[in-house]
C-alpha cells in the first residue's frame, strides 16, 4: 500500500517507520526542514518538505496513487484540511489526529463525513486507555485485550521470586496439561527477542509476553509472581488531557485520584472538572511536594507529563519512598531499557498507543493490532475468512512463516489457546504473535 | 563583526578633524576626487625624491623628473585642496575610491614612463606601472642596469608606494567592509591594544605608516651592512619590505654574490610577508603576541617546512651545500611573502620544487601584510572547514566551529572566504586559458595567471627568474597579465564593485548633465 | 534494537554481523558476473583463453559467495559509519578482485592489473594494457565490463538486490552514489536502486543499438555502448575511437556519452510523466548544454589552424568525451593549442551532471559554487543583501550549499595536493596536472606525457599507486575512503568528542538516543 503521513513528529515517525518497516511503500511531508532531515537519515521513506495541505507537494508525494493519508500533524485543522485535500485527490482512506474533544466527539461526526475523516486517532486518549488497563494489571508491564477482552495478553518481566523462574516450558506446559489457560509467546532477554520454544527454561529478568483466557488472568498473574491487589490510590504526576481521562474514569471507579500539576490555571481548572479528585499545585519533581503528600503510600503514581526526566525522576523518587507501582510515560523508546533497570515498573509511549490504532486500519480486515514497546514483535487478531487456506486446517499444518506463532482461537465468543493440532474453522478470531515483515503472508494464510 | 562600521558608513577618512582645515576647505564634496588627488599628490613626492637622488647619483634625466613632480604636485594639491570628504561615506563609495587609487597610481605611472621613453611600447608602461603599484615583480626591463637612478629609484617607488597603500586601504579598510573575509586576521589583533577594527583612526594609519617606514629603514641598514651600496640598499630595502620584487639588476640579489645579503634579503622578505599589525603588537607589547599567532606560526612553518622540502630536492649530487639550502629558503620565503626576488632563479630545479613553490606562491602571505595571494589565514580557515566537513559526514549533527588556532571564525566569515577562494580560483582560470589563447604554452600561462594573481610575479619554467620572465611572453599575453594583478591585489570584490558602483554613478551624472 | 527469531532458543547465531563483509561479499558476485560475461564472449569467439577466466569467475565468485552467505547485515539497519566501511571494504575487495583476471591470463603484474582494474571500476579508463589489441575478446569484453558495473556502482547494485536493507541502505546509496544529491524517486531506497540499474540497462540497449546502427559490430557495439554509459572510457581498440576512423561511429559515441552524463532521474521522470520537457526544466541540464557547445565553439575557434570541420569534429568529441569522463580519444589533444588543453584541463573537473555516471565535481556543484562566489560579490556591495541561491526554481538550503562548497574546497585542496605530490614524484606539471585531474575525475587521459596517444606505463610504481589512491578516492567522493582509509577517522572522532565534552554533550548524545532509536 501506498501511505501518505503528513506530519513527522513523534506519532508521524512512529506510523511511517512501522508502515514501512512492514512492507508499505510511505511518503513523509513535513514542514520543518530538521525534522524531516531527521526521518531521511532514520526511515527508508519519501521525504517531502512543505504542507501537507498544498496540492502540489501532495502531488509530488505520490497523491495519485496513495491508497492511505495519515493527517498526524499537532494541529487538528491542518490534519482535517489535509484528509479533505486527499480526499478529493482521489485516495480512498483518511486518519485524522484531533485533539479537541469536540471536534472528535459524535457531534461532529457531520464534520467528519464533510472532511472524507475516516479514522480518528488521539495519541492522549488511546494513552489513557492503555494506563487504564494497565492498571487493571497490577504488575504487568504491558497489557493488550484481544478479541473483545476474551484473549489478554500480558507483558511481565519476570522477578526472582516468580514462581516459574528456573522452569523450562515444557515442564510448565507438562503442569497444566491438558487444558491450557496460557502460552508463552515471545521472551525478550537482554537485546534478543524470541518466539521460544519447549526446551527454554525461564530467567529472572525475562521480559515474556504470555498470552491468556480472561479467566485465568489472574491465575497467570499468580505464576508470574505479580498477584496484587488493584490500585485503589493512585497518585497522577502531571495535569494534562491523558491525566484527565484517567482521573476521571478512575474517579467513577471510586479510586483516591490525586494529581499534581505545575500550572496554576490548569490546576484550578482541573479541580473544577473533577470533583472528587485533589488537585495540587507544584513541580512534579519537588521531593518535598511528594513528601508532604505521602507518595509512598499510593499504590500506583503514575508520571504523565511530556517530559521524560521529569517522569523518570518522579517515579524514582515515588518508587524510593515506597509506592507499590511506578508507571512512567516515556518519549524517547531508547530510554526504555534504563527504566527498568532503575527500578521503574512500567513505560509506556503516548506514538505505540496511537500507532496500533493506524495499524489496525491499515490492515482493514484485521480486528485487532498490538505493539510492543522492546522488540518489533506484535499481536494481532484476524479472522480466517470461508475458504481460505486457513479454514479447516490444523494450526501445525498452516504454511506460516517461521516468525509466526498462532497463540489463540476465538470460537462462538469462547477463546481457547491454540495448539499444534487445533484446527480453525470460517470466522474464528485468531490470535497471533509475528514480525511486521509477515504479516502480508498471514493475511494470505487466513484469508 | 563590522556591524557598527557598516551602519555608520565607511569612513575612509573618519578622523575627519585629523585632516582639519585641510578637507573642509574644498568647494566639491568629492571623496573620490580627495583621495585622487592625494595619490598623485604621493606620486609627485616620490618624483621628487627620484629627482634629488638623480642629482647625487648619476644625473640623468632629473629635470624630466622635476617637472614632473611639479606637474604632479600642482594637480594633486589642486584636485585634493577643491574636494572635500563629507562627514560619512557609503561603503560603495569607498570602493569607488580604492578603485581609483589604484588606477590613478597606474595612469601617472604610465604617463611618467612615457614621458621618459623607457619603454618603446605603451602597454610595457602599463605592465611595470601595475606590476610596480601591485607589487607584483614582474618586469619587462630587459636590463635595469642601463635605466638611470632615477627611473630605477622611480620603479622601486611605485612598489613601495603601493605595498603602503595596500597596507593602508586592503588591511584597514576593505576588510571592515567585508571583502573576502579577511576580518579573521583584523579580529585577531585584539590584544594589540591598537585594534584594526575598533576604531580606524588616522593615527593607527599613523602607526602603520610610521611601521613600514622603520621597517624599511631596518631594510636599509641591514642591506648597507651587507655590503650594498646605499642607492642600492635603498631601492631593495623598499621592493622587499613592500614584497615587491623590483630589483635594480638583471640578477636580483644574486647580483651581489654576498651571502650576508641573501640572508638579509631573506629576512626582509619574511618581514614584508608578515602582518603589519601584529608586529605593531610585538613593537608595543614584545613577542606575546607573536608567539600566540597561529598564522605567524604557520607562516613561518611554511617557510621551514617548503624550505627543507625543496632544499631536499633541489640538493646537487654530493649532497646538500649552503648555497643549495640558501637558494631553497631564499626562493621559499620569497614565494610565500609574494615578493618575488630571486638568487639565480628555480629555472634549473626539477619540477617537483617548482610545482610546490607555485603553490606556496598560491597561497601566499599572511594577512594584514604587504603581500599578495590567497592569504595565510584564509588557508587556514580552509583547512579548519574542511575538517568540519569531515567531522559532520561522521555526526552529521556535530555543531563545531570552524577554528583558526584557538580562534573561532563565524561561519559568514567562512561563507565569504569560501566565496573568495572560489572567485580566486574562477579569476586564476580564466587568466590561464586567456594567456594560453594569446599565445602562452601549458605550464608558463598556468603559473603566470596564479603568479600575477597572487602578485608575485615571476612563474614556472621559462618564466621562472633568470630565464628571461614575462618577457618570453607574446605581449597580447602579458597584457591579459594586467588585470589579473589588480584583482589579485584588491581582492576581486572591491575591484568588481568599484566599477559596477563608478560605472552607474558616472552614467547618472551623465544623464543628469544631459538632462540639464 | 532486537529481531525476532522464532522455533529456537537463545542460541548463537549462525551468520556473523559484519554488514561490510556482506556487501563486499555482494560486490564479489557482480565482479564474478562481470568474469561470467568475459568468459561468455570467450567462449562464442572460440579465443580458447577461457580457463583463467573461468577460474577467475569461480574464484572471486566462491569467495563472494562464502562472504555473503556466511555474514549479515546488522538487523537495525547500518548506520553512517557501517554504510562508509561497507563501501570502502567494498570497492577495496573488488579492485582487488578485478585484478585476478589479468594476472591468472598473465597479461599484467600485479601491480599493473590492479591499476587497471581500480581504473575499470571507477570508470577511469586509464589503462596499462599495451598493446590492447593482443588480448583475447573475452578478457577484453571482461575489461569493458568491468566499467559497465562500476560505472552505477556495485554497493548501489547491492542495494537493489538486497531485500530488506530499509534504512542502512540510504546511508550505502548515499556513500557510493555521484553527485551530492541522492534524488529518490520512490518511497524505498532499494526499489530506488532498482529503477536506477534498470534506466541503465535501457539507455545501454539503445546506445548499442545506436552504435549498431552506426555501423559497429554487435561486440564492438556493446563494448562501447558499455563503456561509453558507464562513462569509463576503456575501449578494446589501441587507437580507441579512431579506430573506427568515421565520423557516423563518433557522432554514435558522443549520443551514448551523452546519455551517460545526463542526471538518470531525469530519465525516470521524463519517462513517467511522458514529458521530455523535464530535462531542459532541470537548471543543470542547461547549464551542461551551454558549457558543452561553448568549450566546442571556443576549442574549434582554437584550433581552426586545423581546418574548421576538423576542428569541429575533434573538439566536439574530446569535449563531450572528458566532460562526461568517460575518456575515449580520437585526437591527440596534447597537441593542440595549450589554451585548448586548459579548457580540457577545467572540463575534466567540472565533469557532467550529478545524478549520472561521470565523474569529477559535478555541475551542480560547480553552479553552486560559482553562484556563491558571485553572490559573496554582491555581498560586498550590499552587506546586508540576503541572496539565496536558486538554481531553477527552487532556492537550496545553506546547508546543502555548505556542504557542496566544502566537497568542492576538498576536491580542490586533495587536487592541489595530490599535483605537488606527484611533481615531486617527477612528473612534470603538464602531466602531473593532467593525470591527477584525469584520475580524480575518472577520466582517462591526461595531458603531457600521459595524454590520449599515450598510456599510465609513463609512471613509475608510486607514481602508480598516487594515482590508483586517487581514482577510488574521486570515484567514491572522496569522504567514504578518507575516513574509512585514514587514521584521520581517529582523529576526526577524537577531536569531535573532545568539542563535544567541551559543549556538554548535548547533540552528541541526542545523536545517541537517535541511533538506538532506530
Amino acid at each position: 500500500m501506498y501511505v501518505i503521513v503528513v506530519g513527522a513528529g513523534e506519532v508521524g515517525t512512529y506510523v511511517a517507520d512501522r508502515l514501512s518497516r512492514e512492507g508499505h511503500d510511505v511518503a513523509v511531508i513535513e514542514r520543518d526542514r530538521a525534522a524531516l532531515r531527521d526521518v531521511q537519515e532514520r526511515l527508508d521513506v519519501l521525504t517531502l518538505l512543505g504542507s501537507g495541505t498544498n496540492p502540489e507537494v501532495l502531488r509530488e508525494a505520490g497523491v495519485d496513487r496513495a491508497e492511505m493519508i495519515v493527517a498526524v500533524t499537532s494541529q487538528d485543522e491542518v490534519n482535517l484540511v489535509c484528509c479533505l485535500v486527499g480526499k478529493q485527490a482521489g485516495i480512498s482512506r483518511t486518519v485524522c489526529r484531533l485533539e479537541d474533544p469536540d471536534l472528535r466527539s459524535r457531534k461532529s461526526s457531520a464534520l467528519h463525513e464533510a472532511m472524507g475523516v475516516d479514522l480518528i486517532i488521539d495519541p492522549d486518549y488511546e494513552t489513557a486507555q492503555e494506563i487504564l488497563e494497565l492498571l487493571e494489571y497490577p504488575g504487568a508491564s504491558e497489557v493488550a485485550e484481544m478479541a473483545g477482552g476474551e484473549v489478554v495478553v500480558i507483558g511481565a518481566k519476570l522477578g526472582a521470586d516468580a514462581p516459574i523462574v528456573g522452569r523450562s516450558l515444557i515442564d510448565i506446559a507438562a503442569e497444566y496439561e491438558p487444558e491450557w489457560d496460557f502460552l508463552f509467546g515471545v521472551i525478550t532477554r537482554g537485546d534478543e527477542t524470541i518466539i521460544p520454544r519447549g526446551a527454554v527454561v525461564l530467567q529472572a529478568d525475562d521480559l515474556v509476553r504470555v498470552l491468556c483466557k480472561r479467566r485465568a488472568r489472574r491465575q497467570l498473574m499468580k505464576i508470574l509472581g505479580l498477584a496484587r491487589r488493584a490500585p485503589r490510590r493512585i497518585m497522577l504526576l502531571g495535569g494534562g488531557r491523558t491525566a484527565e481521562l484517567v482521573a476521571s474514569t478512575l474517579d467513577q471507579r471510586g479510586s483516591e485520584v490525586v494529581i499534581v500539576e505545575r500550572n496554576p490555571d490548569r490546576a484550578t481548572e482541573l479541580a473544577g472538572r473533577l470533583g472528587g479528585t485533589l488537585v495540587l499545585k507544584g513541580e512534579i519533581t519537588d521531593a518535598d511536594l511528594l513528601e508532604e503528600s505521602e507518595v509512598g503510600t499510593f499504590d500506583a503514581v503514575l508520571a504523565l507529563t511530556g517530559e521524560d526526566d521529569a517522569n523518570i525522576l518522579a517515579c524514582l523518587y515515588a518508587k524510593l519512598a515506597g509506592a507499590k507501582e511506578t508507571i512512567a510515560v516515556v518519549h524517547r523508546l531508547s530510554l526504555l531499557p534504563l527504566l527498568s533497570e532503575a527500578g521503574i515498573d512500567v513505560a509506556l509511549s503516548p506514538r505505540t498507543a496511537s500507532a496500533n490504532g493506524v495499524l489496525r486500519f491499515v490492515r482493514g480486515d484485521v480486528s485487532a493490532v498490538a505493539t510492543f514497546l522492546q522488540g518489533e514483535v506484535e499481536v494481532i487478531e484476524l479472522e480466517v475468512k470461508e475458504g481460505s487456506p486457513a479454514d479447516g486446517g490444523i494450526v501445525a499444518e498452516l504454511r506460516l512463516p517461521k516468525d509466526v506463532l498462532v497463540g489463540a482461537f476465538v470460537r462462538d465468543g469462547k477463546a481457547q489457546i491454540a495448539r499444534g493440532r487445533s484446527e480453525l474453522r470460517e470466522r474464528d478470531h485468531v490470535v497471533l504473535f509475528s514480525m511486521p515483515g509477515s504479516v502480508s503472508d498471514v493475511r494470505r494464510v487466513f484469508g | 563583526m563590522s556591524t557598527s562600521a557598516r551602519s555608520k558608513g565607511v569612513g575612509v577618512f573618519d578622523g575627519r578633524r585629523d585632516f582639519g582645515s585641510f578637507i573642509s576647505r574644498g568647494r566639491f564634496e568629492s571623496p573620490v576626487g580627495f583621495v585622487i588627488g592625494l595619490a598623485i599628490l604621493a606620486c609627485g613626492t616620490l618624483a621628487l625624491g627620484a629627482a634629488l637622488i638623480g642629482v647625487v647619483t648619476d644625473g640623468r634625466q632629473v629635470g624630466r623628473f622635476l617637472e614632473l613632480a611639479l606637474l604632479w604636485g600642482i594637480v594633486g594639491g589642486l584636485l585634493s585642496s577643491q574636494c572635500r570628504v563629507p562627514l560619512r561615506l557609503r561603503s560603495s563609495t569607498a570602493f569607488v575610491g580604492v578603485l581609483a587609487v589604484w588606477l590613478t597610481f597606474v595612469t601617472v605611472s604610465v604617463l611618467t614612463y612615457e614621458t621618459l621613453g623607457t619603454f618603446e611600447h605603451l602597454d610595457d608602461s602599463f605592465f611595470e606601472s601595475m606590476s610596480g603599484f601591485t607589487t607584483t615583480a614582474a618586469t619587462v626591463v630587459p636590463d635595469p642596469e642601463a635605466l638611470s637612478r632615477a627611473t630605477l629609484l622611480w620603479r622601486a617607488g611605485t612598489q613601495w608606494l603601493g605595498g603602503l597603500t595596500a597596507l593602508l586601504f586592503v588591511v584597514a579598510i576593505l576588510p571592515s567592509i567585508g571583502v573576502g573575509g579577511l576580518d579573521v586576521t583584523v579580529a585577531g589583533q585584539r590584544y594589540s591594544g591598537t585594534s584594526l577594527r575598533s576604531r580606524r583612526t588616522v593615527s593607527l594609519l599613523e602607526h602603520l605608516l610610521g611601521l613600514y617606514v622603520s621597517l624599511t629603514g631596518a631594510g636599509i641598514v641591514l642591506f648597507l651592512i651587507g655590503g650594498m651600496g646605499p642607492f642600492d640598499a635603498l631601492t631593495y630595502a623598499a621592493t622587499t619590505i613592500s614584497s615587491g620584487g623590483f630589483a635594480n639588476h638583471a640578477g636580483s640579489f644574486g647580483h651581489f654574490e654576498s651571502t650576508t645579503i641573501e640572508w638579509a634579503g631573506f629576512g626582509g622578505m619574511v618581514l614584508g610577508g608578515a602582518n603589519m599589525a601584529l608586529l605593531w603588537a610585538a613593537v608595543r607589547g614584545g613577542v606575546r603576541p607573536l608567539w600566540r599567532s597561529f598564522e605567524l606560526r604557520a607562516y613561518l612553518t611554511v617557510i621551514v617546512v617548503g624550505g627543507v622540502v625543496i632544499a631536499l630536492t633541489t640538493a646537487p649530487d654530493g649532497g646538500l651545500t649552503h648555497e643549495s639550502v640558501r637558494r631553497a629558503f631564499f626562493h621559499v620565503a620569497s614565494a610565500a611573502s609574494t615578493t618575488g626576488h630571486f638568487v639565480g632563479g628555480w629555472g634549473g630545479w626539477d619540477m617537483g620544487p617548482q610545482v610546490l613553490l607555485l603553490a606556496i606562491m598560491g597561497v601566499g602571505a599572511m594577512s594584514g601584510s604587504t603581500g599578495g595571494g590567497f592569504r595565510l589565514v584564509r588557508a587556514l580557515a580552509l583547512v579548519g572547514y574542511l575538517r568540519r566537513e569531515l567531522v559532520l559526514q561522521l555526526h552529521p549533527r556535530a555543531v563545531t566551529p570552524v577554528r583558526v588556532g584557538r580562534r573561532t571564525v563565524s561561519d559568514e566569515l567562512v561563507s565569504r572566504m569560501i566565496g573568495y577562494q572560489a572567485q580566486y580560483l574562477v579569476v586564476a582560470a580564466l587568466g590561464a586559458i586567456a594567456v594560453a589563447a594569446l599565445g602562452g604554452e601549458l605550464v608558463t600561462s598556468i603559473s603566470a595567471a596564479i603568479s600575477s594573481v597572487a602578485n608575485v610575479g615571476p612563474g614556472l619554467a621559462d618564466l621562472a627568474p633568470g630565464q628571461g620572465g614575462v618577457l618570453v611572453l607574446a605581449r597580447p599575453a602579458r597584457a591579459a597579465l594586467v588585470p589579473l594583478m589588480l584583482l589579485g591585489r584588491l581582492e576581486i570584490a572591491p575591484v568588481l564593485v568599484g566599477v559596477a558602483v563608478g560605472a552607474s554613478s558616472l552614467s547618472r551624472a551623465v544623464r543628469s548633465t544631459v538632462v540639464k | 534494537m532486537s529481531a525476532l527469531r522464532s522455533g529456537g532458543g537463545f542460541s548463537r547465531q549462525r551468520r556473523i554481523e559484519a554488514a561490510a563483509i556482506h556487501v563486499a561479499g555482494l560486490s564479489l558476485l557482480a565482479v564474478a558476473g562481470a568474469c561470467a560475461a568475459g568468459l561468455a564472449v570467450e567462449l562464442i569467439y572460440r579465443d580458447d583463453q577461457w580457463e583463467p577466466l573461468l577460474l577467475s569467475t569461480g574464484a572471486i565468485g566462491a569467495l563472494g559467495a562464502v562472504m555473503w552467505r556466511t555474514t549479515r547485515l546488522r538487523t537495525t539497519g547500518a548506520g553512517t559509519r557501517d554504510a562508509l566501511q561497507a563501501v570502502g571494504v567494498s570497492w577495496l575487495a573488488i579492485s582487488v578482485a578485478g585484478a585476478v583476471p589479468f594476472v591468472v591470463a598473465g597479461v599484467l603484474r600485479w601491480d599493473l592489473a590492479l591499476f587497471e582494474s581500480v581504473s575499470g571500476f571507477t570508470g577511469t579508463g586509464s589503462t596499462v594494457l599495451s598493446p590492447i589489441e593482443g588480448n583475447t575478446h573475452g578478457l577484453l569484453f571482461y575489461r569493458q565490463m568491468t566499467q559497465w558495473v562500476g560505472g552505477m556502482g556495485v554497493v548501489v547494485l547491492a542495494v537493489a538486490v538486497l531485500p530488506f536493507l530499509g534504512v542502512g541502505g540510504l546511508e550505502l546509496f548515499r556513500a557510493e552514489s555521484p553527485g551530492p544529491t541522492s534524488d529518490q524517486l520512490v518511497p524505498r531506497i532499494s526499489d530506488t536502486a532498482r529503477r536506477l540499474w534498470g534506466i541503465y540497462c535501457a539507455l545501454t540497449a539503445v546506445a548499442t543499438l545506436v552504435l549498431l546502427a552506426a555501423g559497429m559490430t554487435l561486440y564492438d557495439a556493446v563494448s562501447h555502448a558499455a563503456t561509453g554509459l558507464g562513462t569509463g572510457g576503456f575501449s578494446p581498440y589501441n587507437d580507441s575511437i579512431s579506430h573506427f576512423d568515421s565520423a557516423t561511429v563518433e557522432a554514435g559515441v558522443i549520443f551514448a556519452m551523452f546519455l551517460g552524463s545526463v542526471k538518470f532521474p531525469l530519465y525516470y521522470m521524463a519517462f513517467k510523466g511522458r514529458d521530455l520537457r523535464v530535462f531542459w526544466r532541470a537548471s543543470e541540464f542547461r547549464f551542461f548544454v551551454a558549457i558543452l557547445l561553448a568549450s566546442t565553439a571556443f576549442i574549434t575557434l582554437l584550433n581552426r589552424s586545423m581546418g574548421v570541420p576538423t576542428a569541429l569534429r575533434g573538439a566536439a568529441f574530446n569535449v563531450v568525451s572528458l566532460i562526461s569522463s568517460c575518456g575515449f580519444g580520437t585526437d591527440d589533444f596534447t597537441l593542440w593549442v595549450p589554451a585548448a588543453q586548459i579548457v580540457l584541463l577545467f572540463l575534466m573537473v567540472t565533469g557532467a551532471m550529478a545524478g549520472s555516471t561521470s565523474g569529477a565535481l559535478k555541475l551542480f556543484r560547480v553552479q553552486v559554487a560559482g553562484k556563491h562566489a558571485w553572490r559573496e560579490i554582491k555581498r560586498v556591495r550590499r552587506p546586508n543583501g540576503v541572496y539565496p541561491i536558486h538554481l531553477g526554481r527552487d532556492p537550496i538550503p545553506e546547508d546543502t550549499v555548505r556542504s557542496v562548497l566544502g566537497y568542492v574546497m576538498f576536491y580542490f585542496v586533495v587536487a592541489v595536493g595530490s599535483i605537488v605530490v606527484l611533481s615531486l614524484l617527477g612528473a612534470d606539471l603538464p602531466t602531473s596536472s593532467g593525470s591527477v585531474v584525469t584520475a580524480m575525475g575518472g577520466v582517462g587521459p591526461g595531458l603531457g606525457v600521459a595524454g590520449p596517444a599515450s598510456n599510465f606505463l609513463v609512471f613509475d610504481g608510486w607514481q602508480r599507486f598516487v594515482l590508483i589512491f586517487l581514482m577510488l578516492l574521486g570515484r567514491l567522493e572522496i569522504y567514504p575512503l578518507i575516513l574509512f582509509v585514514l587514521p584521520v577517522s581517529a582523529a576526526v572522532r577524537r577531536s569531535s568528542k573532545r568539542s563535544r565534552r567541551r559543549r556538554g554533550s548535548t547533540d552528541g548524545g541526542d545523536r545517541l538516543v537517535r541511533v538506538g532509536a532506530d
